[in-house]
C-alpha cells in the first residue's frame, strides 16, 4: 500500500493544549495518554496521525515480537527473557508509532488469538499476537472511542491496569508485555464515555474550532496550499518539523533530572483534597506531568507554573460534577492552593 | 509472562488490606478475598504484588477468558500427531494448591465468576466436552479486586467470597506526598526501588510460609466456635458459610501471630473481613436487603457489630436555606414566570430558586413488568436479562457450538480441536491438519443489551412543591432498586429551567445513579420539549452505538411544559412535537403522572399518548398492581 502523506503537525494552527498534551506523552510514554474531546472537523485525527512524523527513535530487542526495551528487564516478554537472560540482546533504534484500534475491531484482533495459518499448516497451537501486541511501547490510538464495543473496553481496561495482555482463549494461553499510551478522540456529543475508562487517561483537552477570523483564514489556506500540492507543503515545513523532533530529543534526555520539591508534592496533594478527587491517580499524574512540562520548557525543576498548566490538562475528568452546575468554582480552588 | 512489579512491602497505609490478602493466602479454608477499591487507590497493584509473597501456582482470569480456557479442553496438537484425546487442562485446574487471581470481578462475565466461585467450593468439576469426560479435582484460593463504579457483583457471588474489604480511607496531606514520592522513586529506577524492599518482602514471605506449616496445629475451641456464632446472629447473616469462615480466618490470624490457638481478638478481627458483606438489617426493618448487603459494605466494616445506618441516611442532604420561599412556588401563572425569568435574565447565576430533597422511602411501588415482544427470536424471552445472544459478528465469543445454518463466523479454535482426533486417518495432504465439514463449529457470542431503564425525570420547580419531588426520588430509586437486583443498567435525564442534561450515561452502577439522584436539585420552569428532545438525542445516539439496545423509558412529569424551545413558541405543543421522535423507536415507554392539586389539566396523559407509552397516575402505583410496560410490536 502507498504510503498516506500526513498534514505535517507543526504547521497545525491553534489547538495548543492538544499539541501539548500529545508532545508531552511522547517525551514521557510512562505518563499513560490524553483524551481529546470536541467537535467535528477540529483536526483531531489530523493532529494524532500528523504526531506519528514527529516520534523519535527508541531502542528494541532485535527480532522481539513487542520491541522490547533492551534496558527495562522486569517488562520483558516471555521469549526475550529466555533468550537474553544470559546474553545481551541485540538492539535496534526503532520509531515510535501510532496504531490504531478501528471502532470496528473485534476482541480476538485486539488480544490475539491462535494462529490459525500454523494450525492448520503444522498442527501447531502458537499465539497470533493482536493490536496489543504491536502498541507495546507505542501510541494506542482510538478514534470515537466513546463508541467502542463495551467488551473490548473491558479488555483494554484490563491490560491497561498493569500493562501486561493476558491471553487465556481458544485454546492458547500467553501473556505479554502491553504497556502503551493511550490516546483517543471523541465528539461528546455522540455519546459518552465510561468512567473508568476516562480515568485511565492522564490528561484531557477539550478543543473547539478556531475563533479569532484571522487564524481561521489561515487554517483554509494552508489546507489548500496542502492539498495542491502535499510534496511541497511538507518539504517547506521539514525544518520546522525537524525542529519540533530536536526540541522533543532534548526533553527525553532532559526529563530523568528534573526534580520535585516537597512544596510541589504537598501542593499536588491539597489539590486533590480540595476538589475531592478519588484515588491517587490524580496525584501522581499531576506531578508526572508537571515532570514532563519542566523538561519539555528546559529546566531541571518543576515550577508552580508548571503545576499549574499541568492541573489544566490532568484534572478535568477528574473532577466531580453535581447535576447542574458549572465547575469554575473548582479552578478559582486550584489556583488558591498554588498562589497561597 | 511473570512482571516484577511494584513491591507489596511498599504499600502504605494499607494494613489493612495487606493483612486480609495474608490471610487469603495463609488459609485457602477462609473463602480468599474480595478487595473493592475505586479507581486509581492501588487495588490492582496490591493484588498482583501479592504474586510475590508465595510461591504458590498464580493463575490469572483475564475479562476476554473463553470457556474453553477455562475448564479445559482437548489438547489439539497431541490429537493430531498421536490421535489421542488428551487433555489440555484449563485455568481452573491450573490454580489447583495456588491462588485464582480475578483483577477486575465486576468485568468478569457472570456465569465464568459464577463458576470460579462454585469450583471453589465443591472443589472439583466434571468436564465432558470435546469427546472428553473427567473428573477434575482442584482447590484453589480465589483473590479478586473490583471497583464499584463499574457495578456491584450479585448478592450470591459476594456471599461467596470468605472475606471482603474495601479500601475506602480518606488519604490525608500527609498520607498522598508519602504515597505518590514511593510511586514517584519507583517509576524512575524500579530495580534499585525493588532492591530496598527485598528484605522487607522477603520477612512477609517468610511469615505467611510459617503459618502456613503452623495452621494445621491451630485448634479452634468449643468457647471460641461459640462466639463465632454470637457474632454471626448479630449480624444476621444467612446460612452457615459465615460462621465457618469466620472460624478459618481467625485461624489464619492466630497462625500468622506464631499461636496455636485463637483468641476473642482474632475473631473480632475476622468479623472485619467476613461480616461486612454479608450483614442483613434485623427482620422488622428488612427494608432492602439487597441494597444494604451490597452498596453499603464500607460503612458498616468499621465497626461490624453496630447496626447498618437506616437506608434513609443515605439521602439525606443539608436542605438549603432558600428552602421554605420555594414550597409556595407556583408555576402555573403567567406572572410567576415572568418573575422567575426575568431573575433568571437579570442574574444567571441566581440559583436560589434550587433545592435538594431526599428521597422519601416509604413510597410503594407495584413491581415493574415488561410484557416480552412477539417476533423477535433472537430475545430468549425475559427471563435472563442481561445479556443477549446475538447473530450478529460482535459481541464476546462464549462458546462454540454446530451450526444449525449456513456458517458466517467460524470458530476455528472448535473446529479444529474437533477434527484433531481424526487426522491420523485422513487423507493426507500437505497440511497437517485436513478438515471435514462436519468439524466446522459455529461461534456463539453474546452481547450486553440488558435491559437498559433510561429515566426522564421533571426537575421543575412544580415538582419541587409540596414534597413531590421526595415521592418521585423514592420511585426512581425503587425502580433503581429492582434494576439493580436483575443488573439492569439505567441512565437519566433530567430537566429544568431552561435545559435538559443527561444527568447519568447509561451505566451498570446503580449506586453512581443513586448519588447522582440524591444531590439533584429542583426549582424552575419545566422545558419538556427540551427533555423530550434530549431523550431522543440520546436514544439516536444510543442505536449509532448498537443497533441491538432496547431500553426502557420512564418519563417522570406532570406534563405541565413552561418553557418553550423555540422563541415563542407554545411548550406544550412543541413537547408533544418532540414526543413523535421519541415515539418512533418503538420503545417500551411508561409515563407516570405526578400532577396533583384541585385543577388537574392532565397533560401528562395526553403526553403519553403521544408516546404511545403506558400511562400511570403517580397517586395510584400501589404495591398489588403490576407497572405493566407494554412493548410495541414492530
Amino acid at each position: 500500500m502507498k504510503r498516506v502523506s500526513t498534514f505535517p503537525f507543526t504547521a497545525i494552527i491553534g489547538q495548543e493544549d492538544m499539541k501539548k498534551a500529545l508532545i508531552l506523552n511522547v517525551v514521557n510514554p510512562r505518563l499513560g495518554g490524553v483524551l481529546i474531546q470536541g467537535e467535528k472537523g477540529t483536526a483531531k485525527s489530523t493532529t494524532v496521525r500528523a504526531l506519528a512524523e514527529l516520534l523519535p527513535p527508541r531502542p528494541c530487542i532485535v527480532g522481539c515480537r513487542f520491541h522490547d526495551d533492551p534496558h527495562d528487564k522486569s517488562n520483558w516478554c516471555d521469549e526475550c527473557h529466555e533468550k537474553y537472560d544470559n546474553a545481551e540482546p541485540e538492539t535496534e533504534l526503532l520509531p515510535m508509532r501510532v496504531t490504531e484500534l478501528p471502532v470496528s475491531a473485534t476482541e480476538d484482533r485486539v488480544v490475539g488469538t491462535l494462529d490459525i495459518e500454523a494450525a492448520i499448516r503444522e498442527g501447531k497451537r502458537s499465539f497470533e499476537p493482536g493490536i496489543l501486541a504491536d502498541a507495546n511501547r507505542n501510541i494506542l490510538y482510538v478514534d470515537e472511542i466513546n463508541l467502542l464495543d463495551d467488551h473490548v473496553v473491558d479488555v483494554l481496561l484490563d491490560s491497561a491496569a498493569m500493562g501486561i495482555n493476558t491471553v487465556e482463549r481458544e485454546g492458547i494461553s500467553y501473556s505479554h508485555p502491553a504497556r502503551f499510551s493511550l490516546v483517543g478522540t471523541m465528539n461528546p456529543e455522540e455519546g459518552d464515555i465510561r468512567p473508568q475508562l476516562l480515568d485511565r487517561f492522564a490528561l484531557s483537552v477539550y478543543i473547539t474550532g478556531e475563533k479569532d477570523l484571522d487564524k481561521r483564514a489561515e487554517v483554509i489556506k494552508r489546507r489548500l496550499e496542502y492539498e495542491d500540492d502535499p510534496e511541497a507543503f511538507n518539504a517547506k515545513w521539514a525544518e520546522e518539523q525537524e525542529k519540533e523532533v530536536h526540541r522533543i530529543e532534548r526533553a527525553i534526555k532532559l526529563l530523568p533530572q528534573v526534580t520535585v520539591t516537597n512544596e510541589i508534592l504537598r501542593m499536588a496533594a491539597e489539590i486533590s483534597i480540595t476538589l475531592g478527587v478519588e484515588g491517587h491517580r490524580a496525584d501522581i499524574t499531576l506531578i508526572k506531568t508537571a515532570e514532563t512540562i519542566a523538561a519539555v520548557d528546559g529546566h531541571t525543576e518543576v515550577t508552580k507554573e508548571d503545576l499549574r498548566t499541568a492541573a489544566r490538562l490532568a484534572l478535568p475528568h477528574r473532577m466531580r460534577r453535581r447535576p447542574f452546575e458549572e465547575q469554575k468554582l473548582d479552578w478559582e480552588n486550584v489556583d488558591k492552593v498554588i498562589d497561597a | 509472562m511473570r512482571r516484577q512489579g511494584y513491591p507489596f512491602a511498599a504499600l502504605c497505609r494499607m494494613e489493612k488490606v495487606k493483612s486480609a490478602v495474608m490471610m487469603a493466602l495463609v488459609n485457602p479454608n477462609a473463602g480468599g478475598l474480595l478487595v473493592s477499591g475505586e479507581k486509581g487507590s492501588g487495588k490492582s497493584t496490591l493484588g498482583r504484588a501479592a504474586r510475590e509473597l508465595t510461591d504458590m501456582p498464580w493463575v490469572e482470569v483475564p475479562v476476554s477468558v473463553t470457556e474453553d480456557r477455562l475448564f479445559g479442553s482437548i489438547d489439539a496438537e497431541a490429537a493430531v500427531r498421536l490421535g489421542k484425546r488428551k487433555l489440555q487442562p484449563g485455568l481452573l485446574d491450573e490454580a489447583d494448591g495456588g491462588i485464582m487471581y480475578i483483577d477486575d470481578a465486576n468485568l468478569l462475565r457472570e456465569d465464568i465468576l459464577s463458576s470460579v466461585l462454585g469450583v471453589r467450593e465443591a472443589g472439583g468439576y466434571r468436564l465432558e466436552r470435546d469427546g472428553l469426560s473427567e473428573q477434575c479435582d482442584t482447590k484453589y484460593t480465589v483473590l479478586a479486586v473490583m471497583t464499584p463504579e463499574s457495578g456491584t457483583l450479585g448478592a450470591s457471588a459476594l456471599d461467596r467470597f470468605g472475606m471482603f474489604v474495601s479500601i475506602d480511607d480518606e488519604p490525608d496531606e500527609e498520607a498522598r506526598m508519602e504515597i505518590m514520592q514511593r510511586v514517584l522513586s519507583y517509576e524512575k529506577n524500579g530495580e534499585a526501588f525493588r532492591r530496598e524492599w527485598l528484605e522487607e518482602t522477603g520477612k512477609l514471605k517468610k511469615q505467611i510460609a510459617d503459618a502456613r506449616a503452623l495452621l494445621p496445629e491451630v485448634e479452634a475451641s468449643d468457647a471460641m466456635i461459640r462466639l463465632a456464632a454470637v457474632y454471626t446472629l448479630k449480624a444476621n447473616v444467612a446460612g452457615h458459610r459465615a460462621d465457618i469462615y469466620m472460624i478459618e480466618a481467625a485461624r489464619a490470624i492466630a497462625a500468622l501471630a506464631g499461636r496455636t490457638y485463637i483468641l476473642p481478638k482474632d475473631l473480632e478481627r475476622a468479623a472485619e473481613f467476613v461480616l461486612p458483606h454479608r450483614m442483613r438489617p434485623e427482620p422488622p426493618q428488612a427494608e432492602e436487603p439487597q441494597q444494604q448487603t451490597q452498596q453499603e459494605p464500607q460503612q458498616q466494616e468499621q465497626q461490624p457489630q453496630k447496626e447498618p445506618p437506616p437506608p434513609q441516611e443515605m439521602f439525606e442532604q443539608p436542605p438549603t436555606p432558600e428552602n421554605d420561599k420555594i414550597d409556595t412556588e407556583e408555576h402555573e401563572g403567567n406572572n410567576e414566570q415572568d418573575k422567575d425569568e426575568r431573575e433568571h435574565m437579570e442574574n444567571p447565576n441566581a440559583g436560589n430558586d434550587e433545592r435538594v430533597d431526599a428521597a422519601d422511602l416509604n413510597v410503594v411501588l407495584p413491581p415493574v413488568w415488561i410484557e416480552p415482544v412477539k417476533g423477535r427470536e433472537k430475545k430468549k424471552g425475559s427471563g435472563k436479562r442481561s445479556a443477549t445472544r446475538t447473530d450478529e459478528r460482535q459481541g464476546r465469543y462464549v462458546r462454540a457450538a454446530l451450526p444449525r445454518k449456513k456458517v458466517t463466523d467460524v470458530a476455528f479454535d472448535a473446529t479444529l480441536r474437533a477434527a484433531a482426533p481424526f487426522q491420523k486417518w485422513r487423507k493426507k495432504t500437505d497440511c497437517a491438519l485436513v478438515i471435514e465439514k462436519e468439524d466446522i463449529r459455529t461461534k456463539i457470542r453474546e452481547k450486553r443489551t440488558g435491559n437498559i431503564f433510561l429515566f426522564v425525570v421533571d426537575a421543575s420547580g412544580s415538582m419541587g412543591a409540596r414534597e413531590r419531588m421526595k415521592t418521585v426520588k423514592g420511585v426512581i430509586l425503587k425502580i433503581l432498586l429492582e434494576a439493580y437486583q436483575k443488573r439492569d443498567r439505567v441512565g437519566m435525564i433530567a430537566f429544568r429551567k431552561k435545559q435538559a442534561e443527561v444527568l447519568l450515561p447509561v451505566t451498570k452502577s446503580v449506586d453512581f445513579a443513586q448519588k447522582k439522584l440524591a444531590s439533584m436539585p429542583t426549582g424552575g420552569k419545566t422545558p419538556l420539549a427540551k427533555g423530550i428532545e434530549k431523550t431522543a438525542d440520546l436514544l439516536d445516539m444510543m442505536y449509532r452505538q448498537d443497533p441491538a439496545q432496547d431500553p426502557v423509558v420512564i418519563f417522570i412529569t406532570d406534563g405541565r411544559a413552561t418553557a418553550s424551545l423555540n422563541e415563542g413558541g407554545d411548550p406544550v405543543e412543541e413537547a408533544m412535537h418532540e414526543a413523535s421522535r421519541v415515539a418512533k423507536h418503538n420503545l417500551p415507554i411508561a409515563v407516570i403522572d405526578t400532577e396533583n392539586g384541585f385543577i388537574k389539566l392532565g397533560l401528562a396523559k395526553k403526553l403519553a399518548k403521544k408516546l404511545e407509552a403506558s400511562y400511570f397516575h403517580m397517586d395510584k402505583l400501589s404495591e398489588d398492581s403490576l407497572l405493566h410496560i407494554w412493548r410495541k410490536m414492530s
